[in-house]
């Protein structure tokens, strides 16, 4: 156990942002499942902490946690081309497999509970029994622990020709079992065990391969070949379209040379040509966005709005760079001035389309929960990140990188949500909240100026690297 | 040296990260149509100071003046004369080489495009691919084309070559001696590979924690170096050796190779024929004068 040990520590610190990520997403479905197991009420403006399931939300953190740690140590362990040549791999294989795999098939087992108590039995009055839980927990455990096992062995144990049939067809058949999975309603216990079953055929079948080191060896080879086929990809693959290099580059050319006018445009069409390279993902995604603002979940709305300011955190400033343009210190406070207001004033469109959109699909498909997406005053969650996005931007160097900007993204996120809960335990004035939200915003705001000012005025205008010696 | 011909003049430089002193009361002039050679070990400051001269980072005592302006606030006109490859390449990974070649010419009011063409063509830099897709060697070597397509009076160059293969090298080095063909040119670069380096410098600065141990025009340095290599013509070489400012010796009864500092040539040869020797007197390559010096 002396290698698993050891990745084990290195992975805990270098994947040290999956605590709060689990905390993020455990909230969330906390959330998402109170919303579920009761009617959500449209008038009621804010959430509360009277009902929150403080159980539910502390036991996905914990399993959460521990479950996405024992699935990257796996992944380091067993996918990476360097993995095969660690002593005593073969027989480790299966050990690290199923250790990422168990804390799965706890994960797993853990959101029936939910699903057991509030839809199942409590909304109808009738009280479980213990062979009935023991088989629905148990079930859910194997189904976790087999899809797990799977998704992480059918890469090195199948020829990349069955991957690629499994890869194709898991998707339909996913969404399909999940359906299934939620929908039975009158023989649960029994679909329960039929899932367990196939499951546990599953298993056995990925099991038996992993214990075959000739099928492992071709999946090994398989993985280094593409790695190796993805590093010789020199041809373009997606960029952005002609029309930002007209519409930004070509403005920036109209302006003098040297001037602040050409460098923040230039600037401008750095960094959101970015996001423009991937525009489709990005319609996408907003499409998804306003779907859940159409769906009746209070928690939903939040999440897709914070989605919106979140993007903020992904926006490159100019303040920054290490390619050296000509641009001094004055020119690059401007432009990532002109940049953060942009962003600002991009991602309240985005947020303001996004309700209209949730609209058209309330009215065309006709949902229930009619109207909870043209609450425009949600949109402020989007403008009230930016600045703060910006302000932590700036500080882009030392232990400020990207995973631990996700962390501090993610626990704005949740102090965000829980302050909006606090709010909801008191009857404030419509105008005192206002005040407040607005407050939120114009302190970010002073944070961001106040440490771009101090970034552009005595700040280093590079990234910083730190190297063993912890010196730049 | 008069003010007109100092690109670069740093006195009493000194920057604190932490607890780390990474440059600690450096002075400094680099003077104009110089090949300057910063060299010095992981960690000695070579790339702070780099930075501060072009005004990415600021001092914490001291001060630095890049093209007769405080490097703090040097400007776009100022920023346009100077070239800067890092040594990391950082560039912008989602465009591609054509729309980042593009992007950086449009900063420029002296882009020379027949240079970019060519520097395409030498380079092998196909335009087409995404930035983020090139290989190491292929990013450093746009990172270098984009540097210099605007012909920088001052060019700044932090381990340029550290990403390259050897036959990508030798090509930069070609480059870098064509660079230096005008003589109005400054370049300072910082080096791991001295044997790159030595070919193209006329001054060396070598650094050691934070500190500038040597601040000396290459043949200067070469010849306050030599090695030395001794044949007796008579008998068995005597004990000890009668020679002065010996660094290294390495000997048996009949020869000898010494490394010497601050001997002239003619004060070996009559040290030498004063043991009945035959001396060889040669200069030492950068490598083993670097040694000398940070040891």
């Amino acid at each position: 156990m002396n290698i698993i040990w050891t990745n084990w520590k290195v992975a805990v610190w270098r994947y040290r942002f999956i605590g709060p990520a689990a905390v993020t997403i455990s909230f969330a479905l906390s959330m998402a499942m109170r919303d579920a197991s009761n009617p959500v009420d449209l008038d009621t403006e804010v959430t509360s902490l009277h009902d929150f399931p403080w159980f539910d939300f502390l036991l996905f953190s914990f399993v959460g946690s521990g479950t996405l740690h024992a699935v990257f140590l796996e992944r380091v362990m067993t996918a990476k081309p360097l993995s095969f040549c660690l002593p005593r791999y073969g027989q480790s294989l299966r050990g690290l497999i199923l250790l990422g795999a168990l804390p799965w098939g706890v994960f797993a087992a853990l959101l029936e509970a939910p699903l057991l108590w509030n839809a199942a039995y409590f909304r109808r009055g009738a009280s479980p029994e213990l062979l009935d839980i023991c088989l629905r927990f148990g079930s859910a455990f194997v189904v976790g622990v087999a899809t797990c096992v799977g998704v992480r062995a059918s890469r090195l144990v199948l020829s990349k020709l069955q991957w690629g049939f499994l890869a194709l067809a898991s998707f339909p058949l996913g969404i399909v079992a999940v359906a299934m999975w939620l929908s039975i309603d009158t023989h649960v216990t029994a679909s329960r065990v039929i899932a367990g079953v196939i499951a546990m055929v599953v298993f056995v079948f990925f099991w038996l391969r992993l214990g075959n080191m000739q099928y492992v060896a071709r999946g090994h080879r398989s993985i280094i070949q593409d790695a190796m086929d993805k590093r010789s990809q020199t041809d373009v693959k997606t960029t952005v379209p002609s029309w930002t290099d007209e519409l930004l580059l070509a403005r920036a050319e109209r302006h003098p040379f040297l001037g602040i006018g050409r460098y923040t445009w230039a600037s401008l069409y750095r960094t959101f040509g970015a996001f423009l390279c991937c525009w489709k993902w990005t319609l996408v995604v907003v499409l998804v966005l306003s779907a859940v603002l159409a769906a009746p979940f209070q928690m939903g709305v939040e999440i897709a709005f914070l989605s919106t300011g979140l993007l903020a955190a992904q926006v490159g400033l100019p303040a920054i760079s290490n390619l050296l343009l000509p641009g001094g210190r004055r020119e690059r406070f401007s432009a990532t001035l002109i940049t953060v207001l942009a962003t600002s004033l991009l991602l309240i469109a985005l947020a303001i389309g996004m309700v209209g959109l949730s609209e058209i699909i309330v009215v065309v498909f006709g949902a229930d929960a009619g109207g909870l997406g043209l609450r425009l005053r949600n949109v402020w969650l989007a403008c009230v990140l930016v600045p703060w996005m910006g302000a932590l931007q700036l500080r882009r160097y030392g232990w400020l990188r990207t995973e631990n900007r996700a962390l501090v993204a993610e626990s704005g996120f949740l102090g965000l949500m829980t302050f909006r809960m606090l709010l909801g335990l008191y009857e404030w004035p419509a105008q005192a909240r206002l005040l407040l939200f607005a407050a939120i915003a114009l302190c970010g705001w002073a944070v961001f100026l106040l440490g771009l000012r101090n970034v552009c005025k005595r700040g280093c205008l590079i990234e910083q690297k730190t190297h063993a010696g912890g010196q730049p | 040296m008069s003010d007109e011909t100092i690109m670069v003049k740093i006195r009493g430089l000194s920057k604190r990260f932490g607890r780390t002193q990474a440059l600690d009361g450096v002075d400094l002039d680099i003077e104009c149509g110089r090949i300057i050679g910063l060299l010095g070990a992981n960690g000695a400051g070579k790339s702070t100071l780099l930075r501060h001269i072009i005004g990415l980072y600021l001092p914490d005592g001291g001060w630095c003046t890049t093209l007769g302006c405080d490097a703090s606030r040097l400007g776009p006109a100022e920023l346009a004369r100077i070239g800067y490859v890092h040594q990391e390449g950082e560039l912008i990974d989602w465009m591609t080489a054509a729309q980042l070649i593009r992007y950086v010419s449009v900063y420029y009011p002296n882009w020379n495009k027949e240079l970019e063409q060519r520097l395409v063509g030498e380079y092998e830099i196909s335009l087409k691919a995404r930035v983020g897709s090139l290989s190491p060697g292929q990013r450093q070597r746009l990172a270098i084309l984009i540097a210099i397509c605007f012909e920088p009076e001052l060019l700044i160059l932090d381990e340029p070559a550290a990403a390259l293969d050897p036959l990508a090298r030798a090509q930069f080095l070609d480059l870098l001696l064509q660079l230096i063909q005008d003589q109005k040119r400054t370049i300072v670069i910082s080096s791991h590979i001295l044997s790159d380096v030595e070919k193209v410098i006329d001054h060396a600065v070598i650094m050691k924690a934070g500190r500038i141990v040597a601040d000396a025009s290459f043949d200067e340095l070469r010849e306050k170096y030599s090695r030395v290599r001794l044949t007796s013509l008579a008998g068995p070489l005597p004990e000890p050796l009668d020679f002065a400012n010996i660094l290294e010796c390495r000997r048996n009864q009949s020869e000898a190779t010494l490394i010497v500092r601050d001997l002239s040539p003619d004060l070996i040869e009559a040290a030498a024929a004063r043991i009945h020797c035959q001396a060889d007197v040669q200069p030492l390559p950068l490598e083993d004068i670097y040694r000398l010096v940070v040891a």
